[in-house]
């Protein structure tokens, strides 16, 4: 492994070796942490496990510290105004990712930084909640046809609403995957399976831990973006080592992942958090993993790929393929999400516009 | 080491090794580039500034790179990086080192949040430091470059740092940039003003930087703001100033901070406690002569 | 408001997600869930403060407003207040509530 990430990784694993760090290597830590959004985290566990770090580095980590609390305040707001706002639902309002992390109290809600909100309803609900969401202030950005349209038919979110006032981005999913995917489950057993919390205002429920990481699995394998996505595998990583160690968790795992049918990205998803974090997972889980969902015969070609393209988009861990790496597995995202007939009008249409803005 | 202490050649040697530092104020900003206009801007407007080479710790790694392709040659164009990341679209060549400025000014808008960051003019008499908040075209740049000239120390042109701890204001010297007419102004004002080569048709117009005058170049001991003057300049007006409710001057000062919504509680408590140490005015001038003596007698009342 | 929601309660939001600061004649007001920072009159400020304590309908509003010194009894008046209560419930600082 580089030797930049494998600090960063060791930072990550393994708190306490921050206190050892000399200034060189918090030097080339930071502006890695930094581009891969975990100096936040970096500086949770700082102040966590109250270590020392070099007066330099400190003012860094308390900037980001700073981020990352105003962050997790503004979630909260933001959880609550949605709550109200779709109270008229009497329907289940599942947050998804960071909002549910934080809103469970888990470990790693700890310095997480976030984009947006991500709320799960059910899809015949959807054109309620989205007027109801108009009316408190959240409009959707797309307004280009097209877009919509093909968030509507094809996809497993509406396009994402942005806070009049507020700027804040609500996505609203009626799924974990998009409708055109093969793997598309009945999400059902999700929204039947969560669970309400103390803390949360109204309807508003987390998945079931399972779900949480299945839910964190397929987007990161099944998504195509690869912009935050070792933080999206630390995220796992923290998930994976919260929740196993519940004895029975594992084994809810593969059940839930058989349920699904989502063998192939909890192959993936467990794989390269174990090889590239070195997360605890029991031998004979990664077994039956491997056995169900591992893609016959190009075992190594994905692991090459995915080895890149997980990794941080950074220059000193760049190696020369890192970049094709990312642009083949975003055709392969799609490729998962649409078939082929709906995917290359679609890529077209994107590369056109791209060279629109780019004039 | 001073940047002058080195030569040109050695300049653009560790700054195409990505080795020298320039140290900033609080910050030191580690500078990758091998571009002519870069080495030239830092001998000529930082000749003064303390730089080290290969410092072990940088509170920045930037670069400065000729964006590829086609389109380099016929018309070349420029990319800042951050972490080996590029926060904003490239720019024609010619706008090099102005890119610079304001990319050192994006560092530290969106990554130190240790300080409260305003975007706004900041001098000081002494420990007494008058805030110019203003958004572009007001003519706080202007104003800032003259009363420097005037004897007034230079914080900075651009950002104003609070320190939550103390809610003093910490400098950060860095070459006033000088837009348009202001150039020949200041020329005008101050002959013995250091003002570096004129990059035109930049998205701002035309775009000079004045140099920090000498011996402000470390930035000296923090102040505390006693004065918040919300400048307008309007061609040909009549000098007017009057005074700002601190409760007003409160909102307007959170309208010009690149950061009040991160800091949250801590920001409102630290300019709470900035309006009600500081007397605020809105000051329309036409005449850049009247409103420096109006300054003046601010600071002596 | 009409007479059918008259029956009901405002509440301000929870007393700790607000930072106050008095300069003078005006009052200002930071709300940590929005990261919002609005400036107040001193007669909007004390609305806020009371329904920031408990839950009060427009009628009990007004008689402790009423019995407050230095607020003078035309600014009272019940319309004006409401549409007070409307723009802090857009702004997220008061919601409506059951009386209990």
């Amino acid at each position: 492994m580089n030797a930049d990430l494998s600090l960063l990784v060791g930072a990550l694993r393994e708190p306490s070796t921050m206190s050892d760090l000399g200034l060189p290597a918090w030097d080339r830590l930071i502006p890695l942490a930094r581009r891969a959004n975990l100096l936040a985290r970096l500086a949770w566990l700082v102040g966590h496990h109250r270590l020392q770090v070099p007066r330099e580095v400190e003012p860094h980590l308390r900037s980001a510290r700073y981020l990352a609390e105003r962050q997790q305040r503004v979630i909260l707001w933001e959880v609550e105004q949605i709550a109200r706002a779709l109270a008229p639902l009497e329907c289940p309002v599942v947050l998804l990712k960071g909002a549910a992390y934080v809103m469970a109290g888990l470990e790693v809600a700890g310095g997480r930084l976030f984009g947006d909100v991500d709320i799960l309803l059910p899809r015949e609900r959807l054109d309620e909640a989205e007027r109801l969401l108009r009316y408190e202030g959240w409009f959707s950005q797309h307004h280009d046809d097209y877009d919509q349209r093909y968030y509507r038919r094809w996809m497993h979110e509406l396009p994402p609403l942005r806070h009049l006032r507020r700027g804040t981005v609500l996505d609203v999913h009626h799924n974990i995957l998009p409708l055109t995917s093969p793997l598309c489950p009945d999400i059902g057993p999700l929204v039947d399976d969560s669970r309400p919390l103390p803390a949360a205002p109204g309807e508003v429920r987390v998945p079931s831990p399972v779900d949480m990481v299945i839910h964190s699995a397929t987007h990161l394998f099944q998504e195509g973006e690869f912009d935050n996505a070792f933080r999206d595998l630390v995220d796992l990583h923290l998930l994976l080592e919260e929740f196993g160690a519940d004895p029975g968790f594992h084994a809810a795992l593969l059940e839930r992942t058989e349920r699904f049918g989502l063998w192939r990205p909890l192959y993936y998803a467990l794989r390269y958090v174990h090889r590239m974090l070195e997360t605890p997972i029991p031998d004979t889980v990664l077994e039956v993993l491997y056995r169900e969902g591992r893609p016959r015969g190009r075992v190594a070609m994905m692991d090459a790929l995915f080895g890149r393209a997980l990794l941080p988009l950074y220059r000193v861990i760049d190696t020369p393929l890192s970049g094709v790496s990312r642009k083949l597995l975003y055709v392969r995202a799609h490729r998962l999400r649409m078939p082929w007939h709906l995917l290359i009008p679609h890529l077209a249409r994107k590369a056109m516009r791209g060279r629109e803005d780019a004039v | 080491m001073l940047t002058s202490d080195l030569s040109i050649g050695q300049v653009t040697a560790l700054l195409a090794e990505g080795r020298l530092a320039l140290r900033t104020g609080p910050f030191l900003f580690r500078i990758r580039s091998s571009i002519p206009a870069i080495s030239r801007g830092l001998t000529r407007l930082y000749a003064r500034h303390t730089v080290e080479v290969d410092p072990p710790f940088s509170d920045f790694h930037v670069s400065l790179e000729r964006s590829g392709g086609v389109r380099y040659l016929f018309r070349p164009q420029v990319r800042f990086l951050l972490d080996e990341w590029t926060p904003f679209k490239p720019l024609p060549l010619t706008q090099a080192f102005a890119m610079l400025e304001w990319g050192m000014n994006w560092c530290i808008a969106n990554h130190a949040h240790h300080y409260l960051v305003l975007h706004a003019a900041l001098v000081a008499k002494g420990d007494r430091a008058l805030l110019l908040p203003g958004a572009p075209g007001s003519g706080k740049s202007t104003l800032c470059a003259a009363l420097v000239q005037r004897g007034w120390r230079l914080f900075s042109d651009e950002l104003a740092l609070f320190d939550p701890a103390t809610a003093e204001v910490v400098a950060v010297p860095r070459a006033v940039g000088l837009k348009n007419r202001s150039i020949e102004v200041i020329r005008h004002f101050a002959p013995a003003a250091r003002i570096g080569p004129v990059a035109r048709d930049t998205a701002k117009g035309s775009v000079a930087h004045m140099a920090v005058p000498e011996g402000q170049e470390e930035g000296g001991a923090p102040a505390r703001v006693r004065w918040i003057v919300f400048p307008a300049f309007t061609e040909g007006a009549e000098e007017q100033i009057e005074p700002v409710t601190p409760a007003r001057t409160m909102l307007e000062l959170i309208e010009h901070a690149f950061n009040y919504s991160v800091l949250g509680e801590r920001g409102f408590n630290l300019l709470g406690r900035v309006v009600q140490e500081a007397e605020g005015f809105r000051c329309t001038y036409g005449e850049l002569e009247q409103v420096v003596e109006r300054m003046e007698a601010l600071a002596a009342k | 408001m009409s007479e059918s929601e008259s029956g009901l309660a405002w509440q301000g939001v929870s007393s700790d997600a607000l930072c106050w600061l008095e300069l003078g004649d005006e009052v200002l007001v930071y709300h940590s869930g929005s990261g919002d920072t609005h400036l107040l009159d001193t007669l909007s400020a004390s609305v806020l403060r009371l329904v920031c304590d408990r839950p009060l309908t427009l009628a009990r509003l007004t008689a402790l407003l009423a019995d407050r010194p230095g607020i003078p009894r035309d600014e009272l008046d019940g319309s004006e207040l409401a549409a007070l209560m409307k723009r802090f419930r857009r702004l997220g600082l008061v919601d409506v509530v059951k009386p209990c």
